[in-house]
C-alpha cells in the first residue's frame, strides 16, 4: 500500500509538464510502410508476412515509450537571463537534472520568440520552432547547466516565449517534448554600430581640455568581462593566469564627462542609426571609464560611470519611442 | 516600423531555414551496408548473378568512398552517369531475365539492386531512413521463398540489426555495445505484441487482388498424365506431376525430398506398409506415348459409384502442400470426405478439391483398405480397353501368346506378372532413354525402369489380353516420425500402379513394381535410394552416428511440421480453431477485436512499467561488494568482527592503514548512503571498492 502512494506521489512530482508525443515524418512512413507489408501478407496469404508486419508494430509501440521515457526523467530549473544587444544572443540558463538511473539522450530545444498569428493549420505554429540548443547526453542522476542562446530581436522588452524540449531518440520514429514557458522578459538594447567619432567632452572647465584618451591611460583596476567591452582592453595576461575575462577599466580625470545628445545624432535619419550610434558610444565611453550621460529628446540622464549608470542609458534608448 | 518587422522577418526566416542537411556519419553508412548486405546474401541464391553482382559493385563503390575516399556520384558529373547508366543496365537485364511483367522474382530482383544504388547515393538523415525501410521491405521477400524456423530467425537477427541503424542514424557516438543492446531491447519487447497480433488480429483469406503467375513456389508435385519414352527436361525448377505423366517427371520426382503431404492418423492406428497407397490421378486414354486422365465430362459419373467395405475405418488428417491442382491425395479408398472444403469424387475414384490448391490445406478423412469398388458395372469400362491402332505389335503378341496358355483372367493376370519376375527385368532410377515403341522397347529391350514403366507396359498388356486397365498415380508408403507419430510422404515416394476391373471383383489394385522389386512396397522407396541421401556422406560409414543423425533428424523434423501447422499455414480456418481450443466461445472477429484490444491494454501497461520503473540496484548486490572490499582489508588482517557495523571497522581500518584512510572513509561514505539512504548511485560506490587496491 504504502508503495503504490510512494508510486503515486513520484508519479504527481512528475507531473511538472506533461509530455506530447507523436510521429515524426519518418514514424508516419514507417506506419505506412507497415500497412503495405501487411496488405502484401494478406494477399499472399503469407503468415510469415503477418509476423514481421506485426513485430514492426511491436517495435513502433516499444519505441514509443521509449522516446516518452526519455524525455520524461528530466527536471528543469530556469535561471535569468542577462541583458542583450539586439540581434545578439540572450543567454538563458536553464539547469536540466536528469533524476532517472538512466542516461537522457539526444536533446533539442527549440523556440519559438512570439506567437505568431494563429493559423487554421494546427502544425503551422510548430514548424515555426527554430532548433537552438543540442545536448548529446544527461548521465545518470546528473545535472547540467545549459545556456540557452535565444535570438534577441528588436530593442526593448522581449518577452520570452516557449521554450520545446524534444528528443526522437531511439529509433527517429516518434517526437517526443513538452514546453518550457519561460514567463520572463528581458532587455534587448539597440545593436550597437554606428562610426561617427565620439563628441568631445563637454569641458566644465575650459582649462585643461583633455582628450579623451588621455583620460583613458590612468588604470583604475579590472571589472568582469561583459559583452561590447572593448578588446582592447581585456587583460590578456590575467585571462591566461586564472582563465577569468577580464576587462581593464581606466579613470578619467575628474571633472572630465560626455554627454550624447540626440542633436549629436541629428545627421542620421533613421531612428534606428540614432539609437545604433548613442549606444556605441555609451559602450565606448564606459569601456574607456569615462564619465557620461545622455540627453534624449524626452529624458536626460546626469553624467555618471559604473554598470547601474550603463544599463540606465541602454535601457532608455532600448526604451525610445515605446 | 514596418523596416523593423521586416529586419525582424528575415532574421526570423534566416533562423528558421537554417536547417543544414546533416550528411550521416560513416559510422551509420558503414551499418547501413552491413545490415542491407546481411539482408541482400539469402537472395543471391535465387537470383541471377548479375543481381549479386551490381550489388557488390554498388556496396565496393561505398566502401572504397568511406576507405579511400573514392567520389561519389554526388561530386562529379561523370560519376553521376555512370550510376545512372547502371541503374538503366538493370532494368534492362531485369526485363532480359523476366520479361516484361514484374512478378515475384522480378521485383525482389529490381529491390535488391535499388538497396545498393540507393547506398552509393547515401547523403542525409531522410536517405538512410529510405534505405533502411527498404531493408525491412528486403526481409519480408525472404518469405516468398522460404518460410523455415532459420529464415524467422534471421529476421529478427535482420530486424535487430535495422532498428540499430535508426539508432545509429540518431546517435553514432554511442558504443556499438550500447546500441546493439538498446535495439535487442527494442526488438524483444516487441516480441509479446507481435505474438498477440499474430494469434488475434482478424485473418483474411487472400487475394486481395491477383498475384502474379510465380508468386508460389511449387518445387514438385504429381503430374496427371504420362508419356512413356521421353527423354525427361532436364534443370526444370518447376517439375512434377503436370498434365502428362511423362516417364521422365516420376524419376525426376524422386530425386527431390521435398514434402508431398503429411498425414496424422486417428489415435494413431496406421493402416499396414503394404496398403499406404495414396490414390491421386487416375490415367486412362493413350495414344501409345502418353497417358491422359478422363476428361471432365466422362468422370462425372458419382451416381453410379459403388463402394462396398469391409473392416475398419480409418480416420486421418492430411496437410497437403500447394500443388497449383485440384486433385487431393487420399488412403486408397476414401470412404468419408472433407467437411471443411467442397470436394467431389469422380467416376474413377480419384478426390478433387474444387478449387486448385494455392495454398497448404489441410482436410479429414476416413478409408477403408478393404474395399470393393464398382464389382457390378462401371460406366467407363470402355475407356479401360481402349489401345491405339497399330501400336505395340510386340506386346500385343506376348499378351495373346500368355492368354492361351491361361485359363483365367485370374491366372493371366498372375502369368503378366510372372513374366515380370521371371523375365530379367530390373527396377532402375536412372533407365536407359527409350525410344520409338515405347512399350515394346521396354518390355523387349531395356528392361530397366520402375513405376511408370511397369504400370504403364502392364495396363497395355490387360488391355491387350481384353481386361479393362487403368493408371493410378500418387505416392506410396511414407515415413513415420517416431517424435510426433507424423507420417511425412515425400515426392520421392511417388508411384504409379495399375488398376484392372473383374467382374464382381470391380477395380482390383495390382502393382506391377512390386512383382520386380517387391522392397519397394514393403520397405518404402527409402531403401532404394543410394546411402548419401539418407544421410551425410560423411557419418554413412558409421551406424552409430547415422542413428544419432536420424534422431536429430526425426525431431527437427517434428518441429518443422508442427512450425508449418501452426505458424507458416496459420489463416482463417486455423485461427478460429486455435481459439476454439483456447476456449472462445463461438470466435468471430468482434470478439477477436476485444481480446485484443484488452491485450494490447496489458502489453502497454507492461512495457510502460517496465520502461519508466527506476532500475533498483539489488541489495544482494551492493551487499555482495562491500564483502569485496571487506575481502581486500582482510588482506591485511583487519576483519569485520561480527558485533561491528560498518562505521567502526571503517575507523579501525583508517587508523591501521592511515595511507589509505582518505579512500576507505569515502568508500564507506558510499556504502553507508547506497545500503541505508538509498540516495546515492550504487554505480560509484562499486566503482570505489574496484579502484581501491591497498598495497603494503
Amino acid at each position: 500500500m504504502l508503495m503504490w502512494r510512494e508510486y503515486w506521489q513520484r508519479w504527481r512530482q512528475h507531473q511538472r509538464y506533461r509530455v506530447f508525443i507523436f510521429p515524426s515524418r519518418y514514424g508516419l512512413s514507417y506506419s505506412v510502410l507497415i500497412l503495405i507489408m501487411l496488405l502484401g501478407a494478406i494477399n499472399y496469404n503469407n503468415s510469415l508476412g503477418h509476423l514481421l508486419s506485426f513485430l514492426l508494430v511491436g517495435v513502433g509501440h516499444v519505441a514509443m515509450h521509449h522516446s516518452y521515457r526519455n524525455v520524461r526523467q528530466l527536471d528543469y530549473q530556469l535561471g535569468h537571463a542577462e541583458p542583450t544587444f539586439s540581434e545578439q544572443k540572450i543567454l538563458l540558463p536553464i539547469t536540466f537534472s536528469n533524476q532517472s538511473s538512466r542516461t537522457v539522450r539526444q536533446l533539442e530545444i527549440a523556440y519559438l520568440p512570439s506567437p505568431l498569428t494563429s493559423s487554421w493549420w494546427p502544425f503551422k505554429k510548430f514548424s515555426r520552432y527554430a532548433l537552438v540548443y543540442k545536448a548529446s547526453a544527461i548521465s545518470a542522476q546528473q545535472s547540467c547547466l545549459c545556456q540557452i542562446p535565444l535570438p534577441a530581436l528588436q530593442r526593448g522588452w522581449q518577452d520570452l516565449g516557449r521554450l520545446r524540449l524534444s528528443s526522437v531518440y531511439p529509433v527517429g520514429l516518434l517526437f517526443s517534448w513538452f514546453f518550457i514557458d519561460i514567463q520572463q522578459r528581458v532587455m534587448v538594447y539597440p545593436k550597437p554600430i554606428g562610426n561617427k567619432p565620439m563628441p568631445f567632452p563637454s569641458a566644465i572647465e575650459s582649462a585643461g581640455v583633455l582628450q579623451p584618451q588621455n583620460g583613458m591611460d590612468d588604470f583604475a583596476g579590472f571589472h568582469r568581462y561583459r559583452d561590447g567591452d572593448a578588446k582592447q582592453h581585456i587583460a590578456w595576461k590575467a585571462l591566461a593566469r586564472d582563465g577569468v575575462l577580464r576587462t581593464k577599466q581606466f579613470s578619467s580625470p575628474s571633472g572630465q564627462s560626455l554627454l550624447f545628445q540626440w542633436q549629436d545624432v541629428a545627421e542620421l535619419q533613421d531612428i534606428e542609426a540614432k539609437l545604433s550610434q548613442l549606444c556605441q558610444w555609451i559602450l565606448t565611453a564606459d569601456a574607456a571609464g569615462l564619465l557620461y550621460g545622455l540627453a534624449m529628446p524626452n529624458q536626460v540622464i546626469e553624467p555618471d560611470s559604473g554598470d547601474q549608470h550603463r544599463h540606465e542609458c541602454l535601457q532608455t534608448l532600448a526604451l525610445y519611442g515605446q | 516600423m514596418i523596416s523593423i518587422g521586416m529586419n525582424v522577418y528575415r532574421h526570423w526566416r534566416y533562423m528558421v531555414s537554417k536547417k543544414p542537411v546533416i550528411a550521416p556519419s560513416k559510422t551509420t553508412i558503414h551499418w547501413l551496408m552491413v545490415t542491407l548486405s546481411i539482408i541482400a546474401i539469402p537472395h543471391f541464391f535465387y537470383q541471377p548473378l548479375w543481381v549479386a553482382a551490381i550489388f557488390t559493385l554498388m556496396m565496393g563503390w561505398r566502401a572504397m568512398n568511406s576507405w579511400r575516399r573514392w567520389p561519389l556520384p554526388v561530386d562529379k558529373r561523370a560519376l553521376k552517369v555512370l550510376h545512372s547508366f547502371f541503374a538503366v543496365l538493370t532494368i534492362v537485364l531485369v526485363f532480359y531475365s523476366y520479361g516484361i511483367t514484374i512478378g515475384r522474382d522480378a521485383g525482389v530482383a529490381l529491390l535488391t539492386t535499388m538497396a545498393a544504388f540507393k547506398v552509393v547515393e547515401v547523403r542525409s538523415l531522410r536517405d538512410i531512413y529510405l534505405s533502411c525501410f527498404m531493408g525491412f521491405f528486403l526481409v519480408i521477400t525472404h518469405f516468398f521463398f522460404n518460410q523455415s524456423i532459420p529464415i524467422v530467425v534471421l529476421m529478427l537477427v535482420n530486424v535487430i540489426l535495422l532498428i540499430c541503424c535508426l539508432i545509429t542514424a540518431n546517435e553514432s557516438d554511442s558504443s556499438i555495445k550500447h546500441r546493439l543492446k538498446q535495439s535487442s531491447i527494442i526488438v524483444l519487447q516487441a516480441v509479446p505484441l507481435m505474438l498477440l497480433l499474430f494469434v488475434l488480429f482478424p485473418r483474411i483469406s487472400g487475394p486481395i487482388w491477383g498475384l502474379p503467375n510465380d508468386a508460389m513456389d511449387i518445387p514438385d508435385s504429381l503430374p496427371d498424365s504420362m508419356t512413356l519414352g521421353e527423354v525427361p527436361p532436364q534443370n526444370n525448377a518447376i517439375t512434377g506431376m503436370s498434365d502428362n505423366i511423362t516417364i521422365g517427371n516420376i524419376s525426376q520426382l524422386i530425386q527431390s525430398d521435398a514434402i508431398a503431404f503429411r498425414v496424422k492418423f486417428e489415435n494413431n492406428q496406421f493402416p499396414q506398409r503394404q496398403d499406404l497407397y495414396w490414390r491421386g490421378p487416375v490415367l486412362w486414354h493413350t495414344d501409345g506415348k502418353r497417358w491422359l486422365p478422363l476428361t471432365e465430362n466422362q468422370k462425372r459419373h458419382e451416381t453410379t459409384s459403388k463402394i462396398h467395405v469391409t473392416g475398419n475405418a480409418l480416420s486421418y488428417n492430411i496437410t497437403l502442400e500447394p500443388h497449383d491442382r485440384r486433385w487431393l491425395f487420399a488412403l486408397d479408398f476414401p470412404t468419408k470426405y472433407p467437411q471443411t472444403m467442397q470436394t467431389r469424387l469422380s467416376a474413377d475414384g480419384g478426390l478433387n478439391s474444387v478449387e486448385a490448391i494455392k495454398q497448404r490445406v489441410q482436410y479429414q478423412l476416413s478409408s477403408h483398405t478393404d474395399y470393393l469398388f464398382n464389382p457390378d458395372s462401371d460406366p467407363n469400362l470402355r475407356y479401360g480397353l481402349n489401345l491405339p491402332d497399330d501400336h505395340h505389335p510386340r506386346s500385343q503378341q506376348l499378351a495373346r501368346q500368355l492368354l492361351e496358355s491361361s485359363t483365367s483372367k485370374t491366372a493371366y493376370i498372375d502369368a503378366v506378372l510372372d513374366y515380370f519376375h521371371q523375365q530379367n527385368f530390373s527396377y532402375s532410377l536412372s533407365p536407359p532413354a527409350l525410344r520409338g515403341d515405347t512399350i515394346d522397347q521396354f518390355l523387349f529391350e531395356s528392361r530397366q525402369g520402375f513405376c511408370e514403366h511397369y504400370a504403364a507396359s502392364f495396363t497395355v498388356l490387360m488391355r491387350a489380353a481384353g481386361i479393362p486397365a487403368r493408371i493410378v498415380t500418387g505416392y506410396q508408403g511414407g515415413e513415420i516420425n517416431p517424435v510426433d507419430q507424423i507420417l511425412t510422404v515425400r515426392q520421392r515416394d511417388a508411384h504409379a500402379w495399375t488398376e484392372v476391373w473383374l467382374p464382381e471383383q470391380g477395380w482390383i489394385r495390382i502393382d506391377p513394381t512390386a512383382a520386380v522389386a517387391s522392397n519397394r512396397v514393403d520397405f518404402g522407396i527409402r531403401d532404394l535410394l543410394p546411402a548419401e541421401r539418407r544421410s551425410p556422406a560423411a557419418i554413412a560409414n558409421h551406424d552409430r552416428l547415422v542413428e544419432i543423425w536420424q534422431s536429430a533428424k526425426n525431431n527437427w523434423d517434428a518441429l518443422n511440421s508442427a512450425w508449418d501447422m501452426w505458424v507458416v499455414s496459420y489463416g482463417p480456418e486455423r485461427q478460429l480453431d486455435l481459439l476454439k481450443k483456447l476456449g472462445m466461445h463461438q470466435p468471430d472477429w468482434q470478439k477477436m477485436i476485444a481480446w485484443l484490444a484488452i491485450g494490447i491494454a496489458l502489453i502497454f501497461v507492461w512495457i510502460a512499467w517496465t520502461t519508466l520503473r527506476q532500475k533498483s540496484v539489488s541489495k544482494n548486490k551492493v551487499q555482495r561488494v562491500y564483502q569485496t572490499f571487506c575481502g581486500k582489508l582482510a588482506r591485511f588482517n583487519i576483519i569485520k568482527r561480527p558485533h561491528e557495523g560498518p562505521e567502526d571497522f571503517a575507523l579501525r581500518a583508517q587508523h591501521a592503514l592511515p595511507e589509505y584512510q582518505q579512500q576507505i572513509a569515502s568508500i564507506n561514505h558510499l556504502y553507508l548512503h547506497v545500503r541505508y539512504r538509498g540516495d546515492t548511485i550504487a554505480e560509484d560506490f562499486f566503482q570505489a571498492v574496484k579502484q581501491f587496491d591497498p598495497h603494503p
